[in-house]
Protein backbone atom coordinates (compact mmCIF):
# COMPACT_ATOMS: atom_id res chain seq x y z
CA UNK A 1 0.00 0.00 0.00
CA UNK A 2 2.74 2.41 1.02
CA UNK A 3 6.72 1.80 -0.44
CA UNK A 4 8.73 4.50 0.79
CA UNK A 5 12.15 3.67 -0.09
CA UNK A 6 15.35 6.54 0.20
CA UNK A 7 13.21 9.25 0.86
CA UNK A 8 14.79 12.57 2.04
CA UNK A 9 13.73 16.15 2.36
CA UNK A 10 15.71 19.44 2.94
CA UNK A 11 14.35 22.92 3.82
CA UNK A 12 15.47 26.03 3.64
CA UNK A 13 15.44 28.34 6.48
CA UNK A 14 17.73 31.64 7.24
CA UNK A 15 19.35 32.52 10.39
CA UNK A 16 19.38 36.32 11.49
CA UNK A 17 22.80 37.08 11.81
CA UNK A 18 22.83 38.63 15.71
CA UNK A 19 23.18 42.58 15.29
CA UNK A 20 23.27 42.63 11.45
CA UNK A 21 20.49 42.94 8.98
CA UNK A 22 22.08 40.33 7.08
CA UNK A 23 20.97 36.77 7.14
CA UNK A 24 22.12 33.11 6.39
CA UNK A 25 20.81 30.60 4.54
CA UNK A 26 20.84 27.08 6.40
CA UNK A 27 19.83 23.98 4.91
CA UNK A 28 17.62 21.89 7.45
CA UNK A 29 17.59 18.28 6.52
CA UNK A 30 14.16 16.97 7.91
CA UNK A 31 14.24 13.67 6.40
CA UNK A 32 17.93 11.86 5.48
CA UNK A 33 16.87 8.76 3.57
CA UNK A 34 14.06 7.13 4.71
CA UNK A 35 12.67 3.56 3.55
CA UNK A 36 9.97 1.46 4.75
CA UNK A 37 6.59 -0.55 3.55
CA UNK A 38 3.40 -0.60 4.54
CA UNK A 39 0.57 -3.30 4.06
CA UNK A 40 -3.10 -3.32 3.53
CA UNK A 41 -4.47 -3.25 7.02
CA UNK A 42 -1.62 -2.49 8.65
CA UNK A 43 -1.89 0.18 11.87
CA UNK A 44 1.61 1.67 12.34
CA UNK A 45 2.53 4.22 14.97
CA UNK A 46 4.88 6.65 13.62
CA UNK A 47 7.14 8.01 16.66
CA UNK A 48 9.92 9.80 17.03
CA UNK A 49 10.84 13.58 19.43
CA UNK A 50 9.73 16.66 18.38
CA UNK A 51 11.46 17.81 14.96
CA UNK A 52 12.37 14.33 13.75
CA UNK A 53 10.60 14.33 10.33
CA UNK A 54 7.26 12.36 11.30
CA UNK A 55 4.51 15.38 10.16
CA UNK A 56 7.28 15.92 6.88
CA UNK A 57 6.38 12.26 6.42
CA UNK A 58 2.79 12.55 6.22
CA UNK A 59 2.77 15.59 4.53
CA UNK A 60 5.23 13.93 1.61
CA UNK A 61 2.84 11.21 1.41
CA UNK A 62 -0.29 12.79 1.15
CA UNK A 63 0.75 14.80 -1.43
CA UNK A 64 1.33 18.26 0.36
CA UNK A 65 4.76 18.71 0.43
CA UNK A 66 7.28 17.71 -2.53
CA UNK A 67 9.89 15.89 -1.21
CA UNK A 68 13.97 16.80 -2.53
CA UNK A 69 14.22 16.06 -6.32
CA UNK A 70 16.42 13.07 -7.62
CA UNK A 71 15.99 11.10 -4.19
CA UNK A 72 14.66 7.67 -3.58
CA UNK A 73 11.04 7.16 -4.59
CA UNK A 74 7.62 6.67 -3.01
CA UNK A 75 4.58 5.05 -3.87
CA UNK A 76 1.11 5.23 -2.23
CA UNK A 77 -1.96 3.34 -3.66
CA UNK A 78 0.35 3.09 -6.52
CA UNK A 79 0.79 6.72 -7.02
CA UNK A 80 3.87 9.03 -6.33
CA UNK A 81 1.48 11.51 -4.17
CA UNK A 82 2.95 14.73 -5.10
CA UNK A 83 3.04 14.37 -8.98
CA UNK A 84 -0.44 13.14 -9.18
CA UNK A 85 -2.01 15.10 -6.19
CA UNK A 86 -5.23 15.45 -6.75
CA UNK A 87 -5.93 11.39 -8.12
CA UNK A 88 -3.98 10.54 -4.72
CA UNK A 89 -6.00 12.67 -2.15
CA UNK A 90 -9.08 11.16 -3.27
CA UNK A 91 -7.42 7.58 -1.90
CA UNK A 92 -6.62 9.05 1.50
CA UNK A 93 -8.22 10.97 4.75
CA UNK A 94 -5.87 13.13 6.92
CA UNK A 95 -6.53 14.01 10.21
CA UNK A 96 -4.31 16.94 11.69
CA UNK A 97 -4.47 17.28 15.35
CA UNK A 98 -3.60 20.81 15.47
CA UNK A 99 -5.43 22.07 12.71
CA UNK A 100 -9.18 21.80 11.60
CA UNK A 101 -10.36 21.10 8.40
CA UNK A 102 -13.77 21.76 8.68
CA UNK A 103 -15.60 24.75 8.32
CA UNK A 104 -14.56 27.44 11.44
CA UNK A 105 -18.89 29.23 11.22
CA UNK A 106 -20.67 26.17 9.97
CA UNK A 107 -21.91 23.45 11.87
CA UNK A 108 -20.24 20.29 11.85
CA UNK A 109 -23.31 18.34 9.64
CA UNK A 110 -23.35 21.35 6.92
CA UNK A 111 -19.10 20.76 6.79
CA UNK A 112 -19.95 17.07 5.71
CA UNK A 113 -22.04 17.55 3.55
CA UNK A 114 -19.86 19.77 1.72
CA UNK A 115 -17.36 17.88 1.92
CA UNK A 116 -19.01 14.86 0.29
CA UNK A 117 -19.75 17.27 -2.28
CA UNK A 118 -16.33 18.44 -2.83
CA UNK A 119 -15.17 14.07 -2.84
CA UNK A 120 -17.83 13.37 -5.06
CA UNK A 121 -19.37 11.55 -3.06
CA UNK A 122 -23.06 10.45 -4.43
CA UNK A 123 -25.95 11.77 -1.87
CA UNK A 124 -27.27 8.81 -0.70
CA UNK A 125 -23.91 7.33 0.00
CA UNK A 126 -22.77 10.21 1.86
CA UNK A 127 -25.78 10.42 4.08
CA UNK A 128 -25.52 6.34 4.63
CA UNK A 129 -22.28 7.00 6.17
CA UNK A 130 -22.59 9.80 7.93
CA UNK A 131 -25.61 7.84 9.75
CA UNK A 132 -22.84 5.08 10.26
CA UNK A 133 -19.55 7.37 11.69
CA UNK A 134 -22.36 9.31 13.72
CA UNK A 135 -23.45 6.64 15.76
CA UNK A 136 -19.83 4.97 15.95
CA UNK A 137 -18.37 8.70 17.49
CA UNK A 138 -21.80 9.86 19.12
CA UNK A 139 -22.22 13.06 17.23
CA UNK A 140 -25.86 13.77 18.38
CA UNK A 141 -25.40 16.38 20.77
CA UNK A 142 -23.33 18.60 18.69
CA UNK A 143 -23.32 17.75 15.04
CA UNK A 144 -25.30 21.52 14.36
CA UNK A 145 -23.31 23.71 16.33
CA UNK A 146 -20.63 25.53 14.85
CA UNK A 147 -17.13 24.41 14.65
CA UNK A 148 -15.37 27.41 16.79
CA UNK A 149 -18.00 26.47 19.54
CA UNK A 150 -17.16 22.85 20.06
CA UNK A 151 -15.00 21.80 22.51
CA UNK A 152 -11.12 20.07 21.39
CA UNK A 153 -12.70 16.77 21.83
CA UNK A 154 -15.78 16.96 20.20
CA UNK A 155 -14.27 18.65 17.45
CA UNK A 156 -11.69 15.60 17.02
CA UNK A 157 -14.83 13.55 16.67
CA UNK A 158 -15.80 15.61 13.68
CA UNK A 159 -12.09 15.66 12.45
CA UNK A 160 -12.62 11.96 11.57
CA UNK A 161 -15.55 11.80 9.94
CA UNK A 162 -15.03 14.72 7.85
CA UNK A 163 -11.50 12.53 6.42
CA UNK A 164 -13.41 9.54 6.29
CA UNK A 165 -16.67 11.05 4.61
CA UNK A 166 -15.12 9.65 1.06
CA UNK A 167 -14.20 5.83 2.72
CA UNK A 168 -10.17 6.38 2.07
CA UNK A 169 -8.71 2.86 2.31
CA UNK A 170 -5.61 4.73 3.71
CA UNK A 171 -5.78 6.92 6.68
CA UNK A 172 -3.09 9.24 8.17
CA UNK A 173 -3.63 10.53 11.60
CA UNK A 174 -1.09 13.31 13.02
CA UNK A 175 -1.23 13.48 16.15
CA UNK A 176 -4.91 12.96 16.52
CA UNK A 177 -4.72 12.54 20.64
CA UNK A 178 -2.79 15.81 21.30
CA UNK A 179 -4.73 17.92 23.95
CA UNK A 180 -7.76 15.43 24.59
CA UNK A 181 -9.21 14.37 27.72
CA UNK A 182 -8.66 10.37 29.08
CA UNK A 183 -12.57 9.74 27.79
CA UNK A 184 -11.78 11.46 24.69
CA UNK A 185 -8.19 9.23 24.22
CA UNK A 186 -9.80 6.73 25.30
CA UNK A 187 -13.09 7.02 22.64
CA UNK A 188 -10.44 7.97 19.71
CA UNK A 189 -8.49 4.82 20.35
CA UNK A 190 -11.80 2.20 20.03
CA UNK A 191 -12.76 4.02 16.91
CA UNK A 192 -9.84 3.65 15.21
CA UNK A 193 -9.40 -0.01 16.31
CA UNK A 194 -13.40 -1.01 14.95
CA UNK A 195 -12.50 1.41 11.76
CA UNK A 196 -9.49 -1.12 10.91
CA UNK A 197 -11.28 -3.85 11.69
CA UNK A 198 -14.68 -2.71 10.36
CA UNK A 199 -13.51 -1.36 7.10
CA UNK A 200 -9.56 -2.91 6.45
CA UNK A 201 -8.69 0.96 6.94
CA UNK A 202 -4.99 0.63 7.06
CA UNK A 203 -4.00 3.93 9.56
CA UNK A 204 -0.30 5.42 9.85
CA UNK A 205 -0.38 7.99 13.39
CA UNK A 206 1.66 9.41 14.33
CA UNK A 207 1.89 10.85 18.39
CA UNK A 208 3.61 11.28 21.11
CA UNK A 209 1.59 9.56 23.48
CA UNK A 210 2.96 5.96 23.87
CA UNK A 211 -0.19 4.96 25.38
CA UNK A 212 -2.03 5.24 22.29
CA UNK A 213 0.66 3.94 20.32
CA UNK A 214 0.54 0.33 22.69
CA UNK A 215 -3.02 0.73 22.51
CA UNK A 216 -3.32 0.61 18.92
CA UNK A 217 0.00 0.05 16.77
CA UNK A 218 1.04 -3.66 16.14
CA UNK A 219 4.29 -2.03 14.39
CA UNK A 220 6.26 0.82 15.13
CA UNK A 221 8.27 3.01 13.57
CA UNK A 222 10.55 5.02 15.29
CA UNK A 223 12.14 7.93 13.44
CA UNK A 224 14.69 10.55 14.77
CA UNK A 225 17.08 13.37 12.94
CA UNK A 226 15.70 12.17 10.12
CA UNK A 227 16.68 8.29 10.05
CA UNK A 228 14.42 5.81 10.77
CA UNK A 229 16.10 3.92 13.50
CA UNK A 230 14.07 1.26 14.58
CA UNK A 231 10.74 -0.65 12.64
CA UNK A 232 8.74 -3.90 13.89
CA UNK A 233 6.46 -4.80 16.86
CA UNK A 234 5.72 -2.65 20.14
CA UNK A 235 7.15 -6.26 22.27
CA UNK A 236 10.68 -5.82 20.01
CA UNK A 237 11.16 -2.34 21.00
CA UNK A 238 10.75 -3.07 24.65
CA UNK A 239 13.28 -5.46 24.23
CA UNK A 240 15.37 -2.99 22.01
CA UNK A 241 15.17 -0.66 24.76
CA UNK A 242 15.49 -2.86 27.62
CA UNK A 243 14.44 -5.86 29.35
CA UNK A 244 13.59 -3.89 32.48
CA UNK A 245 10.50 -5.58 34.30
CA UNK A 246 8.35 -3.74 37.42
CA UNK A 247 7.10 -5.31 40.54
CA UNK A 248 4.62 -2.45 42.06
CA UNK A 249 3.87 -3.33 45.83
CA UNK A 250 1.40 -1.38 48.41
CA UNK A 251 2.42 -1.59 51.98
CA UNK A 252 0.25 -2.62 54.71
CA UNK A 253 2.90 -1.58 56.89
CA UNK A 254 5.93 0.89 56.67
CA UNK A 255 8.98 -0.16 55.71
CA UNK A 256 12.99 0.65 56.23
CA UNK A 257 14.43 1.45 52.83
CA UNK A 258 18.27 0.94 53.92
CA UNK A 259 17.09 -2.87 54.98
CA UNK A 260 15.26 -3.26 52.23
CA UNK A 261 18.43 -2.18 49.88
CA UNK A 262 20.28 -4.76 51.57
CA UNK A 263 18.08 -7.85 51.01
CA UNK A 264 17.37 -7.04 47.87
CA UNK A 265 20.45 -5.50 46.17
CA UNK A 266 21.99 -8.79 46.29
CA UNK A 267 19.30 -10.51 44.55
CA UNK A 268 18.62 -8.62 41.47
CA UNK A 269 15.80 -5.92 42.47
CA UNK A 270 16.60 -2.62 42.59
CA UNK A 271 14.62 -0.07 44.37
CA UNK A 272 12.53 2.61 41.75
CA UNK A 273 10.80 4.43 44.34
CA UNK A 274 9.52 3.99 47.90
CA UNK A 275 6.84 6.38 49.18
CA UNK A 276 4.33 6.25 52.06
CA UNK A 277 2.68 2.82 51.33
CA UNK A 278 4.22 1.65 47.56
CA UNK A 279 7.27 0.46 47.18
CA UNK A 280 8.36 0.31 42.53
CA UNK A 281 11.39 -2.44 42.13
CA UNK A 282 12.69 -3.31 38.56
CA UNK A 283 14.67 -6.43 37.70
CA UNK A 284 16.04 -7.75 34.24
CA UNK A 285 13.49 -9.96 33.09
CA UNK A 286 16.15 -11.66 31.16
CA UNK A 287 17.92 -12.67 34.34
CA UNK A 288 15.21 -13.50 36.69
CA UNK A 289 11.87 -14.97 35.68
CA UNK A 290 8.25 -13.25 37.63
CA UNK A 291 7.58 -15.67 39.98
CA UNK A 292 11.31 -15.78 41.42
CA UNK A 293 11.18 -12.08 41.54
CA UNK A 294 8.06 -12.09 43.40
CA UNK A 295 8.69 -14.17 45.82
CA UNK A 296 12.05 -12.23 46.80
CA UNK A 297 10.14 -8.76 46.75
CA UNK A 298 7.63 -9.82 49.14
CA UNK A 299 9.74 -12.10 51.20
CA UNK A 300 10.80 -8.82 53.53
CA UNK A 301 7.21 -7.08 53.48
CA UNK A 302 3.50 -6.81 54.65
CA UNK A 303 1.67 -7.02 51.12
CA UNK A 304 -1.27 -5.40 50.51
CA UNK A 305 -1.32 -5.25 46.89
CA UNK A 306 1.21 -6.73 44.46
CA UNK A 307 1.78 -5.83 40.92
CA UNK A 308 3.63 -6.90 38.06
CA UNK A 309 4.62 -5.16 34.56
CA UNK A 310 6.95 -4.25 31.85
CA UNK A 311 8.78 -0.34 32.35
CA UNK A 312 6.53 2.55 31.63
CA UNK A 313 6.10 3.19 27.89
CA UNK A 314 6.79 6.95 28.39
CA UNK A 315 10.23 5.58 30.22
CA UNK A 316 11.12 3.32 27.68
CA UNK A 317 11.04 5.68 24.66
CA UNK A 318 12.77 8.77 26.35
CA UNK A 319 15.74 5.66 27.41
CA UNK A 320 15.75 4.72 23.56
CA UNK A 321 15.51 8.61 22.60
CA UNK A 322 18.41 9.45 24.98
CA UNK A 323 20.60 6.06 23.77
CA UNK A 324 20.38 7.98 20.23
CA UNK A 325 21.20 11.11 21.35
CA UNK A 326 18.08 12.47 20.20
CA UNK B 1 -17.65 21.42 -10.88
CA UNK B 2 -19.50 20.04 -7.68
CA UNK B 3 -16.60 20.41 -6.09
CA UNK B 4 -15.94 23.44 -6.67
CA UNK B 5 -18.93 24.64 -5.88
CA UNK B 6 -19.09 23.27 -2.63
CA UNK B 7 -16.03 25.33 -2.14
CA UNK B 8 -18.74 28.12 -3.10
CA UNK B 9 -20.92 27.38 -1.22
CA UNK B 10 -18.98 26.57 2.25
CA UNK B 11 -17.24 30.05 2.26
CA UNK B 12 -20.33 32.15 0.86
CA UNK B 13 -22.46 30.28 3.85
CA UNK B 14 -19.72 31.80 6.61
CA UNK B 15 -19.73 35.16 4.68
CA UNK B 16 -23.73 35.54 5.45
CA UNK B 17 -23.03 34.34 9.06
CA UNK B 18 -21.00 37.79 9.78
CA UNK B 19 -24.51 40.20 9.55
CA UNK B 20 -22.86 42.29 12.22
CA UNK B 21 -20.10 42.66 9.95
CA UNK B 22 -21.88 43.68 6.59
CA UNK B 23 -24.21 46.31 8.79
CA UNK B 24 -20.84 48.33 9.69
CA UNK B 25 -19.76 47.75 6.08
CA UNK B 26 -23.01 49.60 5.29
CA UNK B 27 -22.56 52.49 7.40
CA UNK B 28 -19.11 52.76 6.18
CA UNK B 29 -19.94 53.16 2.52
CA UNK B 30 -22.78 55.40 3.89
CA UNK B 31 -20.49 57.62 5.35
CA UNK B 32 -18.00 57.44 2.42
CA UNK B 33 -20.30 58.29 -0.30
CA UNK B 34 -21.51 61.43 1.55
CA UNK B 35 -18.02 62.82 2.07
CA UNK B 36 -17.06 61.83 -1.30
CA UNK B 37 -20.36 63.71 -2.94
CA UNK B 38 -19.58 66.74 -0.27
CA UNK B 39 -16.07 67.03 -1.56
CA UNK B 40 -17.45 66.89 -5.45
CA UNK B 41 -20.25 69.05 -4.42
CA UNK B 42 -17.67 71.93 -3.48
CA UNK B 43 -15.30 71.32 -6.51
CA UNK B 44 -18.15 71.51 -8.97
CA UNK B 45 -19.21 74.89 -6.54
CA UNK B 46 -15.83 76.39 -7.07
CA UNK B 47 -14.52 75.68 -10.66
CA UNK B 48 -14.64 78.69 -13.19
CA UNK B 49 -17.63 79.24 -14.60
CA UNK B 50 -18.55 78.20 -17.93
CA UNK B 51 -15.57 75.33 -17.62
CA UNK B 52 -17.22 72.34 -19.00
CA UNK B 53 -16.42 68.72 -17.06
CA UNK B 54 -16.46 65.54 -18.60
CA UNK B 55 -19.06 64.40 -16.26
CA UNK B 56 -22.03 66.76 -14.93
CA UNK B 57 -22.27 67.01 -10.84
CA UNK B 58 -25.15 64.47 -10.94
CA UNK B 59 -23.41 62.08 -13.06
CA UNK B 60 -20.14 62.34 -10.87
CA UNK B 61 -22.34 61.73 -7.79
CA UNK B 62 -23.67 59.22 -9.43
CA UNK B 63 -20.36 57.16 -10.01
CA UNK B 64 -19.67 57.75 -6.26
CA UNK B 65 -22.75 56.36 -5.05
CA UNK B 66 -22.52 52.96 -7.73
CA UNK B 67 -18.70 52.73 -6.11
CA UNK B 68 -20.31 52.54 -2.83
CA UNK B 69 -22.79 49.91 -3.56
CA UNK B 70 -20.89 47.81 -5.08
CA UNK B 71 -17.78 48.79 -3.27
CA UNK B 72 -17.70 44.31 -1.52
CA UNK B 73 -16.77 43.46 -4.64
CA UNK B 74 -13.80 46.00 -5.42
CA UNK B 75 -10.54 43.58 -4.70
CA UNK B 76 -8.85 45.97 -2.77
CA UNK B 77 -7.29 43.36 -0.80
CA UNK B 78 -6.10 39.97 -1.08
CA UNK B 79 -8.52 37.17 0.57
CA UNK B 80 -7.61 37.18 4.43
CA UNK B 81 -8.90 33.36 4.61
CA UNK B 82 -5.96 32.67 1.83
CA UNK B 83 -3.49 34.73 3.40
CA UNK B 84 -4.32 33.45 6.91
CA UNK B 85 -4.30 29.69 5.36
CA UNK B 86 -1.24 29.93 3.82
CA UNK B 87 0.75 32.16 6.75
CA UNK B 88 -0.24 29.33 9.72
CA UNK B 89 0.14 26.22 7.54
CA UNK B 90 -3.63 25.40 7.07
CA UNK B 91 -3.39 25.15 3.53
CA UNK B 92 -2.00 22.15 4.08
CA UNK B 93 -6.38 20.92 4.41
CA UNK B 94 -6.31 22.66 0.96
CA UNK B 95 -3.94 20.36 -0.33
CA UNK B 96 -5.33 17.18 0.84
CA UNK B 97 -8.64 17.79 -1.12
CA UNK B 98 -9.05 15.63 -4.29
CA UNK B 99 -9.21 19.76 -6.38
CA UNK B 100 -7.30 22.14 -8.22
CA UNK B 101 -6.13 24.41 -5.43
CA UNK B 102 -6.26 27.56 -7.73
CA UNK B 103 -9.70 26.85 -8.82
CA UNK B 104 -10.64 25.94 -4.99
CA UNK B 105 -9.17 29.11 -3.85
CA UNK B 106 -10.63 31.27 -6.84
CA UNK B 107 -14.35 29.32 -6.06
CA UNK B 108 -13.95 30.90 -2.39
CA UNK B 109 -12.62 34.43 -3.59
CA UNK B 110 -15.84 34.52 -5.53
CA UNK B 111 -18.04 33.62 -3.44
CA UNK B 112 -16.66 36.08 -0.23
CA UNK B 113 -16.89 38.65 -2.43
CA UNK B 114 -20.56 38.02 -3.83
CA UNK B 115 -21.66 37.25 -0.52
CA UNK B 116 -20.46 40.08 0.85
CA UNK B 117 -21.90 41.86 -1.88
CA UNK B 118 -25.29 40.87 -1.75
CA UNK B 119 -25.41 41.50 2.03
CA UNK B 120 -24.11 44.87 1.92
CA UNK B 121 -25.43 46.32 -1.93
CA UNK B 122 -29.17 47.03 -1.57
CA UNK B 123 -29.43 49.45 1.47
CA UNK B 124 -26.79 51.73 -0.19
CA UNK B 125 -29.11 51.14 -3.51
CA UNK B 126 -32.14 52.34 -1.72
CA UNK B 127 -30.55 55.26 0.66
CA UNK B 128 -28.93 56.66 -2.60
CA UNK B 129 -31.58 56.75 -5.50
CA UNK B 130 -34.71 56.86 -3.04
CA UNK B 131 -33.67 58.48 -0.43
CA UNK B 132 -31.85 60.87 -0.80
CA UNK B 133 -34.21 62.64 -3.59
CA UNK B 134 -37.01 62.13 -1.01
CA UNK B 135 -35.10 64.42 1.60
CA UNK B 136 -34.52 67.37 -0.70
CA UNK B 137 -30.31 66.42 -1.96
CA UNK B 138 -31.17 65.32 -5.61
CA UNK B 139 -28.23 66.48 -6.64
CA UNK B 140 -26.19 64.42 -4.95
CA UNK B 141 -28.30 61.40 -5.76
CA UNK B 142 -27.81 58.19 -7.62
CA UNK B 143 -29.73 58.88 -10.97
CA UNK B 144 -31.54 55.92 -12.82
CA UNK B 145 -29.12 54.26 -15.22
CA UNK B 146 -29.31 55.50 -18.79
CA UNK B 147 -32.38 53.81 -20.44
CA UNK B 148 -32.42 50.09 -20.70
CA UNK B 149 -29.28 49.20 -22.50
CA UNK B 150 -27.16 51.26 -20.17
CA UNK B 151 -28.79 48.86 -17.21
CA UNK B 152 -27.88 46.45 -19.56
CA UNK B 153 -24.60 47.07 -20.52
CA UNK B 154 -23.85 47.90 -16.50
CA UNK B 155 -25.51 44.66 -15.29
CA UNK B 156 -23.03 42.47 -18.02
CA UNK B 157 -20.31 43.92 -16.86
CA UNK B 158 -20.83 43.66 -13.92
CA UNK B 159 -21.34 39.90 -14.18
CA UNK B 160 -17.62 39.74 -15.67
CA UNK B 161 -16.31 42.15 -12.95
CA UNK B 162 -17.24 39.31 -10.34
CA UNK B 163 -14.91 37.03 -11.38
CA UNK B 164 -12.36 39.42 -12.59
CA UNK B 165 -12.42 40.36 -8.58
CA UNK B 166 -12.00 37.03 -7.43
CA UNK B 167 -8.81 36.60 -9.72
CA UNK B 168 -7.69 39.69 -8.99
CA UNK B 169 -8.17 39.05 -5.21
CA UNK B 170 -6.01 35.47 -5.67
CA UNK B 171 -3.30 37.29 -7.67
CA UNK B 172 -2.77 39.53 -4.35
CA UNK B 173 -2.98 36.32 -2.17
CA UNK B 174 -0.21 34.83 -4.12
CA UNK B 175 1.98 37.68 -2.27
CA UNK B 176 1.50 35.73 1.24
CA UNK B 177 3.70 32.52 -0.06
CA UNK B 178 6.59 34.95 -0.64
CA UNK B 179 6.30 37.48 2.37
CA UNK B 180 4.51 35.00 5.34
CA UNK B 181 3.25 39.01 5.99
CA UNK B 182 0.55 40.69 3.80
CA UNK B 183 0.38 44.28 5.12
CA UNK B 184 2.65 44.90 2.13
CA UNK B 185 0.68 43.57 -0.94
CA UNK B 186 -2.71 44.57 0.87
CA UNK B 187 -1.20 48.46 1.21
CA UNK B 188 0.06 48.17 -2.39
CA UNK B 189 -3.11 46.79 -3.77
CA UNK B 190 -5.67 49.06 -2.15
CA UNK B 191 -3.66 51.49 -3.22
CA UNK B 192 -3.50 50.69 -6.74
CA UNK B 193 -6.78 48.97 -7.13
CA UNK B 194 -8.98 52.05 -5.45
CA UNK B 195 -8.25 54.55 -7.48
CA UNK B 196 -7.63 52.84 -10.91
CA UNK B 197 -10.70 51.20 -10.69
CA UNK B 198 -12.19 54.58 -10.04
CA UNK B 199 -13.58 53.73 -6.49
CA UNK B 200 -11.92 57.10 -5.56
CA UNK B 201 -11.85 59.75 -7.54
CA UNK B 202 -14.36 59.48 -10.74
CA UNK B 203 -11.67 58.41 -13.90
CA UNK B 204 -14.11 60.27 -16.67
CA UNK B 205 -12.57 63.60 -14.49
CA UNK B 206 -8.85 62.47 -14.97
CA UNK B 207 -6.97 63.20 -18.12
CA UNK B 208 -3.39 63.17 -19.21
CA UNK B 209 -0.81 60.80 -18.07
CA UNK B 210 -3.21 59.36 -15.38
CA UNK B 211 -5.45 58.81 -18.20
CA UNK B 212 -3.20 56.83 -20.59
CA UNK B 213 -2.61 54.93 -17.21
CA UNK B 214 -5.82 53.99 -15.80
CA UNK B 215 -6.37 52.91 -19.90
CA UNK B 216 -3.37 50.27 -20.02
CA UNK B 217 -4.37 48.72 -16.43
CA UNK B 218 -7.10 46.21 -15.49
CA UNK B 219 -8.88 47.76 -12.64
CA UNK B 220 -11.08 49.78 -14.83
CA UNK B 221 -13.36 46.79 -15.73
CA UNK B 222 -14.14 46.02 -12.29
CA UNK B 223 -16.05 49.54 -11.92
CA UNK B 224 -15.50 52.56 -14.42
CA UNK B 225 -16.65 50.95 -17.36
CA UNK B 226 -19.46 49.51 -16.02
CA UNK B 227 -20.33 52.58 -14.66
CA UNK B 228 -20.06 54.51 -17.96
CA UNK B 229 -22.77 52.66 -18.83
CA UNK B 230 -25.13 53.40 -16.43
CA UNK B 231 -24.35 57.07 -17.03
CA UNK B 232 -25.02 56.54 -20.75
CA UNK B 233 -21.43 57.70 -21.34
CA UNK B 234 -20.58 54.11 -23.09
CA UNK B 235 -23.91 52.43 -25.25
CA UNK B 236 -24.56 49.56 -25.85
CA UNK B 237 -22.38 49.96 -29.66
CA UNK B 238 -19.49 50.07 -27.09
CA UNK B 239 -20.79 46.84 -25.34
CA UNK B 240 -19.04 43.93 -27.40
CA UNK B 241 -15.62 45.54 -27.20
CA UNK B 242 -16.36 46.43 -23.65
CA UNK B 243 -16.81 42.63 -22.55
CA UNK B 244 -14.16 41.18 -25.03
CA UNK B 245 -11.36 43.26 -23.01
CA UNK B 246 -12.48 42.63 -19.98
CA UNK B 247 -12.66 38.70 -20.75
CA UNK B 248 -9.16 39.54 -21.90
CA UNK B 249 -7.91 40.88 -18.62
CA UNK B 250 -9.77 37.89 -16.78
CA UNK B 251 -8.11 35.25 -18.67
CA UNK B 252 -4.77 36.99 -18.44
CA UNK B 253 -5.09 37.45 -14.62
CA UNK B 254 -6.26 33.76 -14.24
CA UNK B 255 -2.91 32.87 -16.03
CA UNK B 256 -0.73 34.51 -14.28
CA UNK B 257 -1.70 34.01 -10.55
CA UNK B 258 -2.17 30.15 -11.54
CA UNK B 259 1.33 29.92 -12.46
CA UNK B 260 2.37 31.71 -9.47
CA UNK B 261 0.59 29.08 -7.16
CA UNK B 262 1.84 25.88 -8.74
CA UNK B 263 5.54 27.60 -8.55
CA UNK B 264 5.01 28.28 -4.88
CA UNK B 265 3.22 25.11 -3.82
CA UNK B 266 6.17 23.37 -5.62
CA UNK B 267 8.60 25.02 -2.98
CA UNK B 268 6.05 25.13 -0.08
CA UNK B 269 7.38 24.33 3.49
CA UNK B 270 5.02 23.60 6.50
CA UNK B 271 6.48 23.92 9.48
CA UNK B 272 5.28 22.37 13.19
CA UNK B 273 2.74 20.00 13.64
Amino acid sequence: MIHVEQLSKTYTVYKRIPGSLRRQRLAVTALDGISFNVSPGEIVGYIGPNGAGKSTTIKILSGILHPDRDHGSCLVNGRVPWKNRQAHVAGIGVVFGQRTQLWWDLPAGESFGLLGDMYRVPPALSRERLARLRRELDLDGFIDTPVRQMSLGQRMRCELVAALIHNPPLLFLDEPSIGLDAPSKIALRDFIVWLNRQHGTTIILTTHDMDDIEALARRVLLIGKGRLLFDGSMAELRREASDEKRVTIDLAEPADEAALRAWYGPRGLRIVALREHRLVLAYDGSALAGTEAIAVAVQPLKVADLSLGGQPVEELIAALYARHKL
Amino acid sequence: MKSYLAAFRGRSRSVLRYRAAALAGIFTQFFFGLILCMIMEAWYRSAAPGLQAPLSLRQAASYIWLGQIIFALIPWRGDPELQDLVRSGDVARDLIRPLDVFGLWLARSLAWRLASLLLRFLPILVFSLFILPAIGLGDIALQPPAGLGGLLGFLLLLAGAAPLSAAITVFISCFQFRQISAVGANAIAAALVSFFSGQLVPLPLLGGPVELLYRLLPFRYLADVPYRFWLGSLTLADLPASLAIQAAWLLAVLTASRLIIQRQLRQLAIAGG
